[in-house]
């Protein structure tokens, strides 16, 4: 096959056509796939968190706590309602810029602010809810392993996390490179 | 640009998308989301669509865009020899289908940027419009083109 026949073949390739109907769907938001995940994602643990909120109080004995600890509690259900908020927001605006160049590294800036997001936010809101549970513990040795053990989860979640990131960050990297070498 | 506009020049052009699907995804799950996921950010951004450009040259721009910076989900499947013709016998065209199948066989092997290049190659966009949608130079695009055209070649040849 030569390139004049590879022409003529790519301009003449027969699509599986999609309907009006079809196309109409797509341009809504609440039928795209990936829109749609998040927004279940952010539903359910919403709302699992107001009902924790709502009962922790008494149930975890939330009035005998140190207020901080509450505070904690609070700002780490919101760091990760927050963290769903900034994904939704990111999927919806992928083209950013007014050629390809300019809008792959627009959105390799946006990734890599979204990855330092994700990762210290999801590590914060687990140091919130350790320091709350453990605030008025009377730390025996074995309890201390306890919340040693679930210290170390910390730095093992962050570097899983980072990992992901870090794969994604340098695949976009490296297309980059690749655009625009000589 | 109203909706019933927009839709109707996607459902006209909606060919540039397919070939962007297959171009850039293995399984037809993933090239169904890419196309949906391409429709839609075209929709996000006609306001940038100023009219400077041919409609066709700013949906090749968006669907690349959105093919190269969103990340693939699946991994490739190996087709069994009963699914491939599928498409075949819907068409009743194994001949060309099988030219379509080694044609995306072949790009398949070039890198993501290269594939943007020679897709717009194919469809006969000039230097100055491939420079311009892509931010290179029309001098960098006809060195990389040159590059890309004697690798696909070589490609064709062997396979």
């Amino acid at each position: 096959m030569e390139l004049d026949e590879l022409k003529s073949d790519w301009k003449n390739l027969t699509p599986d056509t999609k309907t009006g109907d079809a196309l109409f769907q797509m341009i809504q938001r609440n039928s795209h796939p990936v829109l749609k995940g998040i927004r279940r994602q952010l539903v359910i643990e919403t709302a699992l968190f107001t009902v924790f909120l709502l009962v922790y109080y008494s149930g975890f004995n939330g009035d005998q706590k140190p207020l901080y600890t509450n505070v904690l509690l609070v700002t780490a259900m919101l760091l990760v309602i927050g963290h769903n908020i900034l994904g939704y927001l990111a999927a919806q605006n992928i083209v950013a810029g007014s050629d390809l160049k300019v809008s792959l590294e627009n959105y390799l800036v946006k990734v890599r602010r979204y990855a330092i997001v994700s990762v210290s936010s999801r590590a914060a809101a687990f140091i919130c809810l350790i320091l709350f549970f453990s605030s008025t513990v009377t730390f025996s040795s074995g309890k201390l392993l306890v919340l040693l053990g679930m210290l170390l989860v910390i730095p093992v979640q962050v570097f899983f996390l980072s990992r992901i990131w870090k794969k994604r960050i340098g695949n976009l990297k490296a297309m980059l490179k690749q655009l625009v070498e000589k | 640009m109203e909706q019933t506009e927009f839709l109707a020049l996607i459902d006209r052009h909606q060919g540039i998308i397919h070939k962007v699907c297959r171009l850039y995804r293995d399984t037809r799950e993933d090239q169904e989301d890419l196309f949906q996921e391409i429709v839609y950010q075209l929709w996000r951004s006609l306001p940038s669509f100023v009219g400077t450009a041919k409609f066709t040259t700013w949906m090749y721009r968006i669907a690349l865009n959105t093919a190269m910076a969103t990340h693939r989900k699946n991994k490739p499947q190996l087709v069994s020899g009963d699914s491939l013709p599928e498409r075949a016998d819907e068409d009743g065209d194994a001949e060309r289908q099988h030219r379509e199948e080694k044609m995306f066989a072949a790009l398949k092997q070039l890198d993501d940027p290269e594939k943007a290049l020679i897709a717009l190659y194919l469809d006969d966009l000039s230097y100055r419009e491939i420079a311009e949608l892509t931010g290179l130079t029309e001098n960098h695009v006809g060195v990389k083109l040159n590059r890309i055209k004697t690798k696909v070649k070589k490609i064709l040849n062997i396979n």
